[in-house]
């Protein structure tokens, strides 16, 4: 409410700017408002603002006293965006998808800021925009390979060539070894519909291809949050003020939360404690009240830590795991859980005065546990078994496994129950990238269910936020359907199965809206299979890492150049997104790329429409409309106050939290989140400690999505164009590296070369590479990291990667 | 009145989009060429990441003006220290004379730019670039006075990361991190 004052107060003082304040108080006028400026900016365009401060400034025009502040000798100068043309777009990447404006003058984008109706303000990245609108490196037309694979040697082609080269390319691929011979394959560089859908729909019509599986952020996520809460995709931005206590668990608001880290200082400023656990002391570790080091791949041994102490002190919530989860329910001798009704997957037993009764019986009152009574010969409960899985894990114990300091584990325990409101950021966490980070998920999402701290304002898990859980758009093509038997590879191995031929050769590879060299692990195999496979096409706006190992290149419209639409899972709009320009060149969008795929390969049919057209079909039966949109660009459909999981009512079919998952025995885990060490891990299966004794993790920095934006010149001016890692004095003195050096990080995998940041703000014992780094820029700090995949949801295992580091020579 | 700016290097949490904004507003077409800079403060035993920033302070003795060999500075009466870029020579003498280094040489140009305080959009009524921007609503821009009397604990100098204030009396308040205070 406050809030909203400070807003509305703040329009007014502008409206009389705008409207009938004479040019000599002008300059007064604006310093009035400037003063209130961290209160609010433009009319969807302001920061939250703090509760303090602006409340003690000026707040009218008439404030000032001095007599005459209209200058002698400036003549002002007229505005260079007068007359432009406003035109908004979504910030696609896998970042906050904030609603951005560019203004248009003589067909150029002269100015990005930020857009309508955004939650928070767009970064920094979103506005850099303008010069990759505007930049002599973009692709202006289809490139063929003119030397060797990664020489960058290429020559221009029409794209009639082109098009004609690709559809025979796939022909003979499906002729010699099958649909299953071509992957063609997009990830997090655009989350816009039409791109998206453009591709699935051309693969489908072709008969299908090869896919790869396993997101390389957040598998452990999906791993876990969908089975056990029903669905994800939620975040809990929009309460974190009503925090009284905060874990961020291994990730870094300040920068991935970048629109939204002012919230988490308001509620510190109001008195709340939010604890940062990381190897790293990151700005967001550094902003908030106590930065917890833990050893990285070791999470879930603290998260059982926690959870013991909990249940040993009696602080868990009894009522809410009795009522809003599985915990009660009863599982038999072969781990099976019990079932009332063999015809009602849903039918779990529970135990009531040592008779079996369904779990949702009208005033069921069960136990927790069957220890102590005649049922546990034959039965334990889920909670029985969750509890016994936590307690090897005293706080000594967490302590020798994690650095996490026994007192602090219980410290942690006893105010993450006690809240009264507790959150736990877990926003697809770097934690989760490790072999079971599915279980690492799994284990914090348990603290929030045992101690009720879910489904209520200020507390929760937050994940990334939605609007695509609350709002559904219809596919743009009916696709047919593709043979079941296509194969399915780990998208984290992909090169090792391309370099194996398993299961088959893999003869086309066509790759959008993602860059592989620089993202996907293990770069050096990246690099043989790129060069391993016959046909390689990149489709992007500039040459990236990938594209240097590309036989043709396609040059690709950027945001601004091509109409789309986005209701997707990182923000609470959906957005339309305008053409304002054409794209430079002979550049297109993928719709338009695909399109001539498919005529070429005569299966064109469903794509001879426009952008439009396929955005008005998508919006059917939305509640949403395509004029509703094209005027107001940016809705916020998220309802007000709205909270995931709402008094405990989950997605699943039980509507509870189903903590026991019996589909993770088969995958040779428990049921129940329990600690596996990481076998590259100082002391895991690997021995690779002995070579390599270093832990090392990935950091995202402010200057790219991934490696999205890395290219551009101001983002290298504004942050730096070259890679740091950080390492802690007593490693680097070991190795006779100083400050600013640099280095070589490596392995067995490759070599990453960086400079030292050699600082305290990292744990002993782990080194902090940093993830985006273009091959032209010295190369991906993956061409160290694990390709090992996880059992339970394909998880990528970066952050579980052993090396060592020495001075360049 | 002084018209000056407030920083909250104790906020601040380095998206630089304060830097983005200032030049993608002023300089339309410039890459390179920041005319608000966010300096880095790394402090491992402090476990600081701290960050500050700062562009031109408008300061009631600019060294840039009083050393600049062609008068291309000019001192308004509202404080704010502009530049006539049809006089500047680009000798880069007001580089090195300013404390902050808050005048940047672009190379496309050849000239000398600093912050104006975007004097140009507060006449049309809307804020500087950067104040606008900044996602955390970490700067201020106003009359010093009235933002020394919001910020009461904000301070014109950082020892060991700002210039004293008694050289040239910049009017900026800076609300301190205390991990590097």
């Amino acid at each position: 409410m406050e809030n909203m004052e400070l807003k509305n107060e703040q329009s007014e003082t502008a409206a009389e700017i705008h409207g009938t304040v004479s040019r000599r108080t002008f300059v007064k006028a604006a310093s009035a408002a400037g003063a209130l400026a961290g209160a609010a900016a433009l009319a969807g365009c302001a920061s939250d603002p703090k509760p303090t401060a602006q409340d003690e400034g000026p707040k009218d025009a008439d404030n000032s006293t001095q007599a005459d502040a209209t200058p002698a000798t400036y003549e002002p100068q007229p505005d260079p965006f007068e007359g432009a043309q406003e035109f908004f777009a979504a910030c696609p990447p896998e970042c906050q998808h904030h609603n951005l404006k560019a203004l248009v003058k003589d067909g150029k984008v002269v100015r990005v800021t930020c857009g309508v109706n955004n939650e928070s303000m767009p970064c920094m990245m979103g506005l850099s925009r303008v010069e990759w609108l505007n930049s002599p490196e973009r692709l202006t037309a289809p490139l063929l390979r003119d030397g060797d694979k990664g020489s960058g040697k290429f020559k221009e082609i029409s794209w009639d060539e082109a098009i004609d080269l690709i559809a025979e390319k796939l022909q003979d691929a499906i002729d010699t070894v099958g649909n299953r011979g071509i992957v063609i394959d997009s990830f997090a560089g655009n989350f816009n519909t039409i791109s998206g859908q453009a591709k699935s729909a051309f693969i489908a019509r072709i008969g299908g291809a090869m896919s790869l599986e396993g997101t390389l952020c957040c598998a452990g996520t999906n791993g876990a949050t969908i089975p056990v809460f029903g669905k994800r995709y939620f975040d809990t931005r929009n309460t974190i003020e009503d925090a009284n206590y905060i874990i961020i668990w291994g990730n870094n608001p300040a920068v991935t939360q970048n629109g939204y880290f002012n919230r988490y200082e308001s509620m510190m400023a109001k008195g709340g404690k939010i604890v940062t656990i990381d190897p790293v002391c990151s700005e967001t570790a550094s902003k908030t009240t106590e930065w917890l080091p833990i050893r990285p791949t070791t999470d879930t041994a603290l998260a059982l830590g926690m959870l013991k102490v909990i249940v040993d002190e009696g602080l868990h919530n009894e009522q809410f795991l009795k009522e809003h989860s599985t915990a009660p329910c009863l599982v038999d001798a072969d781990g099976a859980m019990v079932l009332l009704d063999a015809d009602d997957p849903t039918s779990y037993a529970v135990a009531v005065d040592g008779e079996l009764v369904r779990h949702d019986a009208e005033g069921v009152d069960p136990v927790l546990s069957v220890k102590g009574t005649d049922l546990e010969a034959d039965y334990t409960t889920v909670f029985d078994l969750t509890v016994a899985e936590c307690e090897p894990w005293t706080p000594e114990a967490v302590e020798a496994e994690t650095w996490v300091p026994a007192a602090k584990v219980a410290e942690l325990a006893r105010d993450y129950a006690k809240g009264p409101n507790s959150m736990i950021i877990q926003n697809m966490g770097g934690f989760m990238r490790t072999t079971y980070g599915t279980l690492a998920v799994a284990s914090q999402n348990n603290l929030a269910v045992f101690c009720g701290q879910v489904g209520g304002a200020g507390n929760g898990v937050c994940d990334a936020g939605g609007i695509n859980n609350l709002v559904t758009l219809k596919p743009m093509f009916e696709n047919p359907k593709v043979d079941a038997e296509l194969p399915k590879v780990a998208r984290a191995q992909f090169a090792t199965h391309v370099m194996n031929d398993d299961p088959n050769e893999v003869k086309v590879f066509i790759s959008l809206a993602e860059s592989p060299m620089t993202q996907w692990p293990n770069t050096n195999m990246v690099k043989q299979a790129l060069c391993k496979i016959p046909f390689v096409v990149v489709i992007d706006s500039f040459m990236t890492s990938t594209a240097l190992y590309a036989d043709l290149v396609l040059p690709c419209a950027a945001v601004f150049e091509t109409e789309d639409i986005l209701c997707n899972a990182r923000s609470h709009l959906i957005q339309l997104s305008d053409k304002a320009v054409e794209a430079p060149g002979q550049a297109h969008d993928d719709l338009w790329i695909f399109t001539q795929l498919a005529n070429k390969m005569g299966v064109g049919e469903d794509f001879n429409h426009d952008n439009e057209y396929f955005i008005r079909k998508a919006l059917e039966d939305s509640g949403f409309t395509y004029d509703q949109l094209k005027k107001e660009h940016a809705i916020d459909a998220y309802p007000k106050d709205f909270i995931p999981y709402k008094g405990g009512e989950f997605y699943t079919a039980t509507k509870k939290a189903e903590i026991y998952q019996a589909p993770w025995l088969a995958k040779g885990v428990k049921a129940v989140p329990s600690y596996y060490r990481c076998a590259e891990s100082v002391g895991g299966s690997s021995g690779l400690d002995a070579t390599y004794p270093l832990a090392v993790v990935q950091r995202k920095l402010n200057r790219t999505v991934h490696s999205t934006f890395g290219g551009l010149k101001s983002i290298g001016a504004v942050t730096r164009d070259y890679a740091c890692v950080m390492i802690n004095p007593a490693d680097a003195a070991a190795r006779n590296i100083k400050d600013d050096d640099v280095v070589v990080v490596f392995n067995d995998r490759g070599e990453h070369r960086a400079r030292a940041i050699v600082t305290d703000l990292i744990s002993p014992g782990v080194l902090c590479a940093e993830n985006g780094w273009w091959e032209q820029q010295g190369g991906s700090s993956s061409y160290i990291t694990n390709d090992a995949v996880g059992p339970l949801a394909t998880e990528h295992c970066c952050n579980e990667t052993l090396a060592d580091v020495r001075k360049e020579a | 009145m002084a018209l000056g700016f407030f920083t909250n290097n104790k906020d601040c949490y380095g998206c630089k989009t304060c830097s983005m904004a200032c030049m993608t507003t002023r300089l339309s077409g410039q890459t390179e060429t920041f005319l608000r800079k966010v300096e880095v403060i790394l402090d491992g035993q402090a476990q600081a990441q701290s960050f500050l920033s700062l562009a031109c302070n408008h300061c009631d003795e600019p060294a840039c003006m009083a050393n600049c060999p062609v008068g291309a500075y000019t001192k308004l009466d509202n404080g704010v220290v502009v530049q006539n870029h049809e006089l500047c020579i680009g000798c880069k003498t007001c580089i090195s004379a300013c404390p902050y280094s808050a005048p940047v040489f672009d190379e496309a140009s050849t000239s000398t730019y600093k912050c104006d305080m975007c004097i140009d959009r507060l006449e049309r009524g809307d804020l500087p670039a950067c104040v606008e921007a900044c996602p955390g609503a970490n700067i201020e821009q106003g009359d010093i006075e009235a933002l020394a009397k919001a910020h009461p604990d904000a301070v014109r100098e950082v020892a060991g990361l700002t210039a004293s204030a008694n050289e040239t009396k910049p009017n900026v308040l800076i609300a301190v991190d205390p991990k590097i205070a």
